[in-house]
């Protein structure tokens, strides 16, 4: 009786030790251990209980236990309802409402519109590294889309990991999103809602918009066999569902209504005056252009006068001039020196930030004054080095070449020198018709950068090109912004810089103002308690 | 009712005649404020969004509950059984549910007055740009939602104790469990859904950013209701322990 009383606890903690080894091996999946530790639980409990029978049949006929088994049956019913309660509206009723003014994290009437028509199935794969702070972004809009689609399937990639889809989808820049529709793919290289549901809309609608590059004047050619044509930039307009084609405005009478975006890629000779006609009329028809315009190297006077008063016209002053980087430059192995220019912030140049891509041979394109209320006009692409260091070149001498005298105050133009515009027109005129979108115009001070010719390098510190272009061919043809999203703009939220004073004032309002309050609260309680009061 | 505001208002009385409501409120109200005044002003700096400012300290104010909500509750029934007066509570002609419920109000109170002080920090915002309504009114129903969960739990493990440190500590070791079985959110497995899915973090999470989830409204008022049943039941037992 007593080696029972004695070995009874024994079997009790070894029973209970053993029980806890098993749920630890349910939680790892180890399941032999898990079967031999049950079976050893199973056992000391046994005799636990055959050695301590007596006071278990003692416990369970008291009246405590009648009364505890009450409260446990009517616990465990409490949270069997509970739990009901709970696995019924999380797998059934999966409600939520996004109260927030700008809706950060729901989509849009249009958006849901558009899902809710859809008939087939959408693959969106997102590459995006897992250090990208945009990751969890994307991944709460797309869930978004999801709720409103079951034919929204969702997949995100590590595009250094992932390698074979990297390659499928030739994915150059993290935080891609690619939404495939089986037989045709969009790519996406922001993280905006608009974004998003233009590229379902392309894939269900089977949407192509229409790239034409001017022809006649000596351009960089899209098909043949040189160097210097841009046959690399149309394969990557076309992997991104451009048809892409050539124009000749000497034989028509006007640029094709199904242009949605002119390219004009380095003209070696003049452009006539009923051409330029044409491309006035176009652009102010809400006409699209890119306009790629290399120096006038081999003459005093600017060749292409023309075309320079015609952008004055929207708001871009090109300089007949050669803009000269004593710092940030890059040698090409066959001599030509080519610009590290600075990317300025914008949809466009997002990617490009950190990017280093040499421009050879540029000249100065910048914002002026012209029509400034009815135009926003930015600089995209500038030199990295002030004044001194950077300028754009005018003096010349008789045979056109350019000075190699140094910068010259109140001549040259100083550092840092923009090299690339992007114009918009005002378009509060424009919206409420919904096929019409408002003139766009991009203006680089040089047509080089995007050959073969720098494809074909083999220094692995140029990059590719081709996306740049079709960056700006997507934001020109307004690629991304097919429907207008009604959402309320998040920038208004933005805070406004505070000054020191300001800083200092919220520090003592916030950290000390309502403590000092509460002590004082605190103190008068207590004087009052301690002069007898109740 | 009546009977429940007697002892909501008794409780009331006893907070404030004590040091304790002037402590819990002074040290959350410094500690919630300098953390404002920091992710405010950097923020700032950054030419940032108001909302993320609502945001980061909708989630840092959570955090802060958690180890000030065992304060509170720590001697609620604790005290009563150390002194003895749990016997004339009990015997009085007030049912226990009510005497739970009337404590539960109470802290409930307390803390909706802790947390009026911080609307201060929204309208601070309005001087250097726009606040969203909608993100406040989400963040201040998660707020009292959650503590509402960490106030229920706190009372019962007062009720089942002597000790009001053991009370505190026990509470608050749960609460801190419950909070950080969330970072198995992640993880795959039902075991890990399952543990994830109890995690106040893890409900919590869409509050703050605006969002209200039918699930996590009702995940909060069933652990509060579950909780308060539970005292209720650990409160009987004492009259037949």
């Amino acid at each position: 009786m007593k080696g029972k009383e004695l070995l009874s606890p024994f079997f009790g903690f070894i029973a209970l030790i053993c029980s806890f080894v098993t749920i630890a091996c349910l939680f790892l999946n180890t399941w032999l251990p898990f079967g031999i530790f049950l079976l050893i639980s199973l056992i000391t409990f046994g005799i636990f209980i055959r050695f301590r029978s007596i006071e278990l049949k003692n416990l369970f006929t008291s009246r405590q236990f009648r009364y505890g088994l009450n409260v446990a049956v009517s616990l465990i019913g409490i949270i069997g309802i509970a739990l009901f309660i709970n696995i019924i509206v999380s797998q059934n009723i999966d409600k939520s409402i996004d109260i927030t003014k700008f809706r950060h994290y729901s989509i849009s009437a249009q958006s849901k519109q558009i899902l809710k028509n859809l008939d087939q199935e959408i693959n969106v794969i997102a590459f995006f590294k897992d250090t990208n702070p945009e990751r969890s972004l994307v991944q709460e809009q797309l869930e978004a889309y999801q709720r409103e689609s079951k034919l929204i399937n969702v997949v995100f990639n590590n595009p250094e990991l992932q390698i074979a889809s990297t390659e499928k989808y030739d994915i150059r820049i993290d935080g891609t999103t690619v939404f495939d529709s089986g037989d045709r793919f969009e790519k996406v290289t922001i993280v905006n809602e608009q974004a998003f549901t233009t590229a379902i809309l392309k894939l269900i609608q089977d949407l192509t918009q229409k790239v034409y590059f001017l022809t006649g004047h000596g351009e960089h050619g899209i098909d043949g066999s040189s160097n210097f044509r841009y046959s690399q930039v149309k394969t990557e307009l076309e992997k991104v569902n451009y048809s892409v084609h050539q124009l000749s405005l000497l034989k028509e009478t006007r640029v094709p209504d199904d242009c949605d975006v002119l390219v004009i890629a380095g003209p070696k000779n003049p452009i006539n005056t009923q051409e330029l006609r044409m491309i006035d009329r176009y652009l102010k028809n809400n006409g699209k252009l890119l306009l790629l315009l290399d120096p006038s190297i081999k003459s005093v006077d600017d060749i292409h006068s023309g075309l320079v008063k015609l952008m004055q016209k929207w708001g871009v002053k090109i300089g007949n001039d050669l803009v000269i980087d004593r710092q940030h430059f890059y040698v090409f192995s066959e001599g030509s020196i080519g610009l590290n220019l600075n990317f300025i912030y914008h949809e466009i140049t997002q990617h490009y930030v950190n990017e280093t891509i040499p421009f050879i041979y540029c000249r100065s394109v910048s914002p002026s004054d012209e029509n400034k209320d009815k135009l926003s006009v930015k600089t995209i692409l500038q030199t990295k080095s002030a004044v001194g260091i950077s300028w754009a070149e005018t003096e010349r001498d008789q045979d056109g070449t350019f000075s190699s005298n140094g910068f010259t105050p109140n001549t040259d133009l100083p550092g840092p020198v923009s090299v690339g515009v992007l114009v918009e027109k005002d378009n509060t005129e424009i919206r409420s018709d919904t096929e019409t979108t408002p003139t766009r115009i991009v203006v680089i001070g040089d047509s080089d950068f995007a050959t073969d010719a720098i494809f074909a390098t083999d220094n692995p510190d140029v990059p590719a090109y081709a996306p740049f272009i079709s960056s700006i061919i997507n934001w020109l043809s307004y690629d991304e912004e097919l429907i207008v999203v009604d959402k309320p703009n998040p920038k208004s939220e933005i805070l406004r810089m505070m000054n020191d004073n300001q800083e200092r004032v919220v520090q003592v309002i916030s950290v000390f103002l309502l403590p000092i309050l509460i002590f004082i609260a605190g103190l008068v309680v207590w004087w009052y308690r301690r002069e007898g009061g109740t | 009712m009546k009977k429940i505001l007697a002892v909501c208002s008794k409780e009331l009385y006893t907070y404030f005649v004590s040091p304790i409501a002037y402590f819990v409120c002074f040290v959350f109200s410094a500690l919630s404020g300098f953390l404002f005044s920091v992710i405010l002003i950097l923020t700032s700096q950054r030419s940032g969004l108001s909302s993320i400012v609502l945001q980061t300290l909708f989630s840092q104010m959570a955090f802060i509950l958690l180890f000030f909500t065992p304060v509170l509750t720590m001697k609620l029934f604790a005290e009563e059984r150390k002194s003895g007066t749990i016997e004339l509570l009990l015997t009085s002609p007030i049912s226990d549910s009510h005497v739970v419920l009337g404590k539960y109000l109470a802290s409930m109170t307390l803390l909706l007055i802790m947390l009026t002080l911080t609307l201060l920090y929204p309208i601070l915002i309005l001087f250097f740009g726009i606040i969203d309504i909608g993100l406040i009114f989400s963040g201040y129903l998660g707020l009292i939602l959650i503590s509402s969960c960490f106030i229920s739990l706190g009372l019962l493990m007062s009720s089942m104790s002597r000790n009001q440190i053991v009370a505190a500590l026990s509470s608050f070791g749960v609460i801190l469990i419950l909070w950080i079985v969330g970072i198995l959110s992640n993880s795959e497995g039902s075991i890990a859904k399952i543990l994830s899915y109890l995690s106040f973090h893890v409900h919590y999470t869409e509050f703050s950013r605006g969002i209200i989830v039918l699930k996590d409204v009702v995940y909060y008022l069933s652990f509060t209701c579950v909780c308060l049943f539970a005292t209720v039941k650990s409160i009987e037992s004492s009259k037949w322990r």
